[in-house]
């Protein structure tokens, strides 16, 4: 007979049984694994500012870390600070991203005997290591005066005792972790109110180092041209410290003119005309508030970059980039002339336009650099390196970058215009910059920060007609108000608690990349509109560009806003297949309410942290957040014929 | 030559399920229904993102795949059963040979189960099988949550949609039991699958619209239905998002379809002699 | 609901449609007939051999609504006695072979086998015996043969139905005649002490009921008590040993075939049936 027989059927059936008793075991057998504190390094870190980590990296203080694992995420978050943790761990967008905390743990402070030093900085007693205490048993001292250069924090104690003689010690207040939830804030809003004030800061910065140059212009004339000296390199040996070298209209070879004191060379405008011979740098500045202004260079070099020797094999790659990218030839070289000037100068260069090495607090004001016109034959227009500078109201045409940077931290390139290079702002190793209002067109890349920059502040730049308009590295970049507009590729959302605000996103071939691998970037009250494909993304887990309830615009979607609260009803996930046509092929619309794709749809709502890859807005916006600047535009999304 | 059966009611009962088990492979419709339901369960997995996050997305991602195509399943093996041995004359038949109505009634239910068992418990573990292969490798310098996801978490998936499809095989024998005619059989069940995959759900959302129903009672309706049982079962138990609810109502649900409906086979298979 | 005799009428005899007003006129003109024909007990009129019934129904009565199908008969069938049931279509004879059977209840009255009440199994063969899709007539005996206690030579069975040469073809593919005996075949599984067969020979060939009743016969000599309903009165003249004519809901005659035959001075069966149930055909109509 056939193999179903009874007999068998019997064997089947228990066999079916066990295997379901054994199933169901799973019921018994606990569905998370153990919860456990891990190394900080181990955890995907977020929360807090950059300055304060560095800062704390550097000067050995303390910054009370939590740790938090989330129901629905496959790693642990790290936050710098448990204020931001407490902020942030309950908000609707982490339970969106990343489910539900399971477990919070916080340093713990109760056997490491804590001090607080004059600075307001928390030490442990001999720098021992303090541990972790699960925040929920934990006690904290607010209040006490203890903080992190962004501002004040909360430290907590395993040990409720140990947080009194804390607070009885240095002050404050003792208080749960309930109530330190309770206490916090939005921790959007204060990391935005941080960057902005960093921005301001900058700029504040900048104005004063600016009017601080303005005395370099203002030098007396000792020595004219032609008149005093017979030629440039003769009159700057000769003309004494703090005074001017005035070079009439003309045209002067020159070979090498070195500025070894304070003084200013200043011409009568671009009619001045300086040419070198060819070979080498044309104008050195090597004193401190030294200055070159309203004059024109040519004749320079054509070594951009120079092969540094492998003499010393402990040379590593930045250094060497540092002295090749610093030695190259260039118009003007600014060597350790710090709080120097170059103002109101033409370059014309087959290699670099300006370069500052160990300038600090250097000017670069209303140059204009005309590089070669093969991006890949010139170079950089002007390089930073090693110290804070200045450059702006200047215009970079052709060569490669516009303002190269290597490890010129905090400084501010703002103002200028680049056009026909390779890249406008490239930045390597170089953190706490402000790249603002700068105007690019059709370069590869508008502004690109490389190596893992921190802090760097990327606001109000218009990026056109370029490959990319903006790729970070790093982290904590502050990204707002910048309009991305006609490149192939509008901004990519890259690095790690970088944050996304009010930038327009209009007309690229592809709006915006996502490819980083945690989901800790903030990307919201963006316009994201007309643009071939709105997302792009591919590496990490679903990412939810949404905080505080509010998203981003992303066109006129046909969905429904039935309360009018300026929100469509349903969550948008531009990246998915769907919902990246809707509003562009009727046919989207139909297929998005299918059952099928709203059971998805609902289904990956659900738990977006351990999605695979994409991008979901949970609240996405009926009106743009700029609209006049999409009106002049004339950016909308219309649907495709 | 046949052994004679002399275990009684134990002995028929294995009997009939044989019989039920290979009537149902040899159904071509049944089985090409078993075959969309395993492709599709592994489709979902394989197109949505969830296989490539974890076990728990996929979980959330084949809720309601499972929701409406398990039942659909479970009626089609199940809705003609008692029906098909009874307008063939065999239900009298089988009177004549002493088998009982336990016996017959859990006869039919176990073949009939198995094969539902087999088929999707099969699916949904090939389904499970995809996780491993699409997900992205573990970053080494970061430590795993290893609460988040587990295989446990789907293990427990599995087993519930188990225990839903039995529920709802059950309620459908019942139909086929209670119906003298197919006609009337295919009404009955096409509409309690509405009901199940529609009309609670749907009652619930109009009793809260309405004020007739508290937030707390919503609960209580789903655990009605064998649908909102398993939903809660899932969401409450399998991947631990729901939390709040108790399972025993979802699951004390689910159990008490399952005897109810057995109960309401066993009286309704036949009016027994004396 | 549970009680699905209603739909009976309409599949008990299907090669006819008997109305509801009809069968209330049988009743009216059997009420006529009952003086006639005293018809209650059988036992001392037969050449039973045991002084046991093999199976034995007493004052059995039943209603499909409003319709009296039986009106208190009695049968009681010795060990190999073969009792031949006869009267026109829609008279009950599928309802009481169906109480014999005891796959229904009757309204009143009860079917005792053997010694123990509802205990040893009574083969049954019904009207319109169906079987299960897909399986093999084998594999369908040797499933029925799980059910009694004996082992069953399944293809000894096939053997004296005469479906040897079909055991492996599929139950689907079978003949009209050869499913009835198929039917046949399943009764027996088991050797049954009392078979109850409804229309055995409906849709056979004239060889084939031949056999059937070889078969009958067999089993009555082997000690079978045999209760059958059929419409081929010319075998069943030959082969019965007592025929009750069924009508109205009542016994009109219960006698060997030669007793029935000459009471109703008529030259066979045939006709002595036609004579015996003309009142209602007539009245009937």
């Amino acid at each position: 007979m056939a193999l179903v027989t009874p007999e068998t059927t019997r064997w089947v059936a228990a066999a079916t049984a066990l295997v379901f008793v054994l199933a169901s075991v799973s019921f018994v057998v606990p569905a998370s694994g153990s919860v456990s504190p891990v190394p900080f390094d181990d955890t995907v870190k977020t929360g807090g500012t950059s300055v304060d980590v560095r800062t704390a990296e550097v000067e050995g203080f303390e910054v009370p870390l939590a740790q938090v694992h989330f129901s629905r995420y496959r790693y642990i978050i790290g936050y710098y600070d448990v204020t931001t943790a407490a902020a942030d761990v309950s908000t609707p967008e982490s339970a969106r991203q990343f489910g539900d905390p399971l477990a919070v743990f916080v340093t713990d402070y109760a056997t490491v005997s804590p001090d607080i030093d004059d600075d307001g900085s928390l030490r442990t007693e001999h720098n021992r290591n303090p541990g972790w205490t699960k925040a929920s048993e934990a006690s904290f001292v607010v209040d006490s005066g203890a903080r992190v250069p962004s501002g004040p924090i909360a430290v907590p104690f395993s040990d409720a005792g140990a947080a009194r003689s804390f607070a009885d010690a240095h002050g404050g207040e003792v208080v749960d972790w309930a109530t330190l939830r309770d206490r916090a804030g939005d921790p959007l809003s204060s990391r935005l109110t941080a960057f902005e004030s960093s921005v301001a800061a900058h700029h504040e910065w900048a104005n004063q180092t600016t009017a601080a140059s303005d005395a370099l212009f203002d030098r007396p004339v000792s020595t004219v041209v032609g008149e005093d000296a017979p030629t440039v390199e003769a009159a700057v040996e000769s003309a004494p410290a703090n005074t001017t070298v005035y070079v009439p209209a003309g045209t002067y070879s020159v070979d090498a003119v070195e500025l070894n004191r304070s003084i200013t060379l200043l011409g009568a405008g671009s009619d001045t005309r300086l040419v070198g011979d060819g070979n080498g740098s044309v104008v050195h500045l090597r004193a401190e508030q030294s200055a070159v202004g309203n004059l024109s260079v040519s004749g320079v070099g054509e070594v951009g970059t120079r092969r540094v020797r492998a003499s010393n094999e402990s040379v590593d790659w930045d250094t060497r980039v540092e002295l090749a990218y610093g030695r190259g030839d260039a118009g003007i070289v600014l060597d350790g002339a710090n709080e120097s000037a170059v103002r109101g100068v033409e370059i014309d260069t087959p290699a670099s336009g300006i370069i500052a090495r160990e300038s600090a607090d250097s000017v670069v004001d209303g140059v204009t650099v005309r590089g070669a016109d093969n991006p890949s034959d010139g170079f950089m227009g002007v390089v930073l390196i090693g110290e804070r500078s200045v450059v702006q109201d200047s215009t970079f045409l052709g060569g490669r970058d516009g303002v190269y940077t290597h490890r010129a931290d905090g400084s501010v390139i703002r103002d200028n215009r680049m056009e026909d290079g390779r890249y406008g702002v490239h930045q390597m190793y170089t953190s706490d910059a402000l790249v603002a209002d700068n105007v690019v067109r059709g370069d590869r890349i508008g502004v690109v920060l490389m190596t893992r920059p921190v802090g760097n502040l990327v606001v109000g730049n218009d990026v056109r007609e370029s490959d990319f308009g903006f790729m970070p590295a790093g982290s904590d970049t502050y990204v707002a108000d910048n309009v991305f507009a006609g490149n192939d590729y509008g901004m990519d959302v890259s690095g790690d608690r970088q944050v996304y605000v009010r930038n327009v996103v209009a007309g690229n071939g592809v709006g915006v990349r996502g490819s980083s691998t945690f989901p800790t970037n903030v990307v919201v009250r963006n316009d994201i509109v007309g643009n071939d494909v709105r997302v792009e993304s591919s590496l990490g887990p679903m990412r939810t560009w949404t905080a505080g309830g509010e998203g981003n615009y992303w066109g006129d979607l046909p969905l429904g806003d039935a309360d009018g609260d300026g929100v469509y009803d349903r969550a948008y996930q531009p990246s998915g297949v769907v919902d990246a046509e809707l509003g562009r092929e009727p046919g989207a619309l139909a297929l998005s309410e299918s059952p099928a794709v709203r059971a998805l749809r609902h289904a990956r709502d659900a738990v977006s942290g351990l999605r695979g890859s994409g991008v979901v807005d949970a609240a996405p916006r009926t009106e743009p957040v700029r609209p006049e600047t999409l009106a002049a535009l004339n950016a909308t999304e219309e649907t495709d014929d | 030559m046949s052994a004679g059966d002399r275990d009684g009611d134990i002995g028929d009962l294995f009997a009939i399920a044989a019989r039920e088990l290979r009537t149902v492979v040899r159904t071509p419709a049944v089985v090409a229904l078993s075959v969309v339901f395993g492709l599709t369960v592994v489709a979902v997995a394989a197109a949505g993102s969830g296989a490539r996050g974890g076990y728990v997305p996929l979980v959330l991602d084949l809720v309601p795949f499972v929701e409406a195509l398990v039942p659909l399943l479970a009626v089609a093996l199940c809705y003609r059963a008692v029906l098909s041995d009874r307008e063939s004359g065999e239900l009298d038949v089988l009177r004549t040979f002493d088998v009982s109505r336990p016996a017959y009634v859990g006869g039919v239910y176990l073949g009939r189960g198995l094969a539902l068992v087999f088929v999707v418990f099969g699916s949904l573990l090939a389904a499970g099988a995809t996780v491993p292969v699409l997900s992205p490798p573990d970053p080494t310098f970061l430590a795993l949550n290893e609460a988040a996801d587990s295989p446990v978490a789907f293990l427990r998936f599995s087993v519930l949609a188990v225990l839903f499809a039995l529920a709802v095989a059950a309620v459908a024998l019942a139909v086929s039991a209670a119906a003298r005619t197919a006609r009337q059989a295919i009404a009955l069940a096409v509409g309690l699958l509405v009901a199940f995959v529609v009309g609670v759900d749907a009652a619930a959302v109009a009793g809260l619209a309405s004020g007739n129903l508290g937030i707390d009672a919503v609960p209580l309706v789903l655990a009605a239905s064998p649908n909102g049982a398993f939903r809660s079962l899932v969401l409450g138990v399998a991947v631990e998002t729901g939390g709040s609810t108790s399972p025993v109502a979802a699951l004390a649900g689910l159990v008490g379809w399952v005897a109810v409906a057995l109960a309401v086979a066993v009286l309704t298979a036949w009016r027994p002699v004396e | 609901m549970t009680d699905h005799e209603p739909t009976e009428p309409q599949t008990d005899e299907p090669t006819t449609m008997p109305n509801p007003e009809s069968a209330t006129t049988a009743e009216t003109a059997s009420d006529e007939l009952t003086g006639e024909t005293a018809t209650v007990d059988a036992d001392a009129d037969t050449a039973a051999e045991s002084s046991r019934p093999a199976i034995a129904a007493t004052d059995l009565s039943h209603a499909f609504g409003d319709v009296r199908v039986l009106d208190g008969v009695s049968l009681s069938v010795a060990p190999g006695e073969i009792v031949a049931l006869v009267g026109p279509n829609g008279s009950g004879k599928s309802t009481l072979l169906r109480f014999l059977a005891r796959v229904r209840a009757p309204d009143e009255g009860s079917v005792a086998v053997g010694s123990e009440i509802g205990r040893a199994r009574v083969g049954y063969l019904p009207q319109q015996p169906g079987f299960r899709a897909g399986f093999s007539a084998a594999d369908t005996l040797e499933f029925y043969a799980q059910f009694v206690d004996e082992d069953v030579d399944v293809a000894g069975v096939l053997e004296r139905v005469g479906l040897a040469d079909a055991a492996s073809r599929r139950v689907d593919a079978l003949s009209g005649g050869m499913t009835r005996l198929l039917g046949l075949g399943r009764a027996l599984v088991g050797d049954p002490a009392v078979v109850v067969l409804d229309e055995p020979a409906s849709g056979l060939d004239p060889g084939m009921v031949e056999r059937l009743f070889g078969i009958v016969s067999d089993l009555a000599d082997a000690g079978v008590a045999v209760v059958l309903s059929s419409h081929n009165l010319g075998p069943v003249e030959r082969t019965a040993d007592r025929v009750v004519v069924l009508d109205g809901g009542r016994f009109v005659a219960d006698d060997d075939p030669r007793a029935v035959v000459e009471s109703a001075g008529a030259v066979d069966l045939q006709t002595a049936f036609g004579d015996l149930v003309a009142t209602e055909e007539v009245t009937g109509r």
